[in-house]
């Protein structure tokens, strides 16, 4: 008897849980069909807002010999390589991205030029603070740029520098037929105040 | 007879859940997110104050090296005691609706005569070229602080925040009564069906508050797997992770509820079940 008991109140028990699952049920389906698209939208615009807090290389990055091209690219706004002159002790982490966000971290690369190994124009920039490229101007010609990257290695040798006015872009001209990094930053480097010049570093791919 | 206040039952027990999901959500929000003391307490729980006047002292530094007065210390120039009260200063405006401004011409002058004090200490005398240099500086300063502290920068996209704050402050009370008065007057009219048999209508309750648990809990796994809400970047890093901590303390809110409404339920659904059986 008392087991009959137990089996109907376990049975009512369990069809009230089945009945609570099913009300949950309905209610996400009905969530879903009014409002799917929205929440679909808002939850792909949080992800782009999260950012991997990792300093870190984030993805590893492969260059195609075929096509001369990476084949991913990294994300903007992450760490993908460091850049050394011995000559003048820089050894920067280099960002993809060059906002006012990335050139507080480091060095940033235009995201309109090509990275290193991919035979165009690569160009560099950084704020004009001593830890940053403070020291660019001492660079002199003949010096030995070093680019590392976990896709590979790549040494340039400075040819020439100048000093360019804010406005003569062209002197930054995006090729794909050379091999060529542009580094540049304020000129001059000491003194406050806006500055309206620019130090350019150029330098040729040696080997990588 | 019985079949057509079973159906009513049930329906009104599926209105239920909508009712105790939007009370608990909205108390949950009301608590938090629109609390303005639990907001400030949240800036001290995440080391904010200091973080942002980390933020600000090592974007100043740069400025001020390259004009040779690197010697000069920032943190004295603006303390974390300026930064808490111009933060606090943010949030009560904009928690009473009213438009947040920083005076940025109160800012830059506290900013030359803390400055100017430290160059006397440290012996520095400016030619008039570099102190017409500084002054350019102090506005470059002046504006980095208006963002880090109120997200001066961003004013096209916050000036609405005070107008919904203020509608909020309007209608919350009212929204409030309403939405806690609902589901009671709900689960009175359930019991008041079910009356001649009240622990079936406690079923029904059950069954609500069961569904209810369940969808919280929902919430909590949906936004677990689907979004990346621990690396969330808005800003700054440091009002990042104030938000972050601030929508974990909601989900844990509503993970919480969610335990103790589906433990809830399932009793009195058993409770609903042992008058059944002795009918």
């Amino acid at each position: 008897m008392k087991n009959n008991n137990f089996a109907k109140i376990a049975k009512a028990t369990i069809i009230s849980i089945i009945v609570a699952l099913l009300f949950s049920i309905i209610i996400v389906a009905a969530i879903k069909i009014i409002v799917g698209n929205e929440i679909s939208m808002a939850i792909s615009l949080i992800n782009k807002m999260s950012v991997e807090k990792t300093e870190g290389i984030q993805e590893k990055l492969m260059l195609s010999t075929e096509k001369n091209r990476l084949e991913n690219y990294p994300t903007y706004g992450t760490q993908y390589g460091r850049i050394k002159i011995n000559a003048v002790n820089i050894n920067l982490p280099i960002y993809f991205g060059d906002t006012t966000e990335i050139l507080k971290l480091g060095v940033g690369h235009y995201s309109g030029s090509y990275f290193p190994g991919e035979g165009g124009s690569i160009v560099y920039a950084a704020h004009n603070f001593a830890k940053y490229f403070g020291r660019l101007p001492k660079v002199k010609v003949g010096n030995i740029i070093e680019i590392t990257t976990d896709y590979g290695n790549f040494k340039y040798k400075v040819y020439d520098t100048q000093v360019i006015h804010q406005s003569e872009s062209d002197k930054l001209p995006i090729q794909d037929n050379e091999e060529i990094l542009m580094l540049y930053t304020c000129y001059p480097v000491t003194g406050i105040g806006h500055k309206s010049h620019r130090f350019v570093v150029y330098a040729e791919r040696m080997e990588g | 007879m019985k079949f057509i206040i079973k159906t009513i039952s049930y329906i009104f027990t599926f209105v239920l859940v909508l009712l105790i999901i939007a009370a608990i959500l909205l108390g949950i929000v009301t608590k938090t997110v629109f609390n303005k003391d639990y907001i400030i307490s949240k800036l001290d729980e995440t080391n904010y104050y200091e973080r942002v006047h980390n933020t600000f002292v090592t974007e100043v530094e740069d400025y001020l090296e390259q004009s040779g007065l690197e010697e000069i210390e920032i943190g004295n120039i603006l303390t974390e005691e300026q930064v808490k009260k111009d933060v606090q200063n943010f949030f009560t405006q904009l928690y009473n609706g009213k438009t947040v401004t920083i005076n940025k011409e109160d800012v830059k002058q506290q900013l030359e005569t803390n400055l100017n004090k430290e160059l006397k200490e440290k012996k520095i005398t400016l030619t008039s070229i570099e102190q017409r240099a500084i002054d350019r500086v102090l506005d470059t300063i002046t504006d980095a602080y208006a963002t880090e502290v109120s997200y001066d920068t961003y004013s096209q996209y916050l000036e609405y925040l005070p107008k919904i704050m203020s509608i909020i402050n309007k209608y919350l009370p009212i929204i409030n009564t309403i939405i806690y008065v609902l589901p009671v007057a709900l689960i009175i009219l359930i019991l008041l069906f079910n009356i001649k048999q009240f622990r079936i209508g406690l079923k029904y309750i059950g069954i609500s508050i069961l569904s209810s648990g369940i969808l919280m809990i929902g919430i909590k796994l949906f936004t677990s797997i689907k979004m990346n809400l621990n690396n969330l970047y808005i800003l700054s890093r440091a009002t990042s992770d104030y938000i972050i901590s601030i929508i974990s303390d909601i989900l844990n809110k509503i993970t919480t509820v969610g335990i103790i409404g589906i433990i809830v339920g399932i009793l009195a659904i058993i409770i609903g079940a042992t008058y059944i059986e002795k009918n």
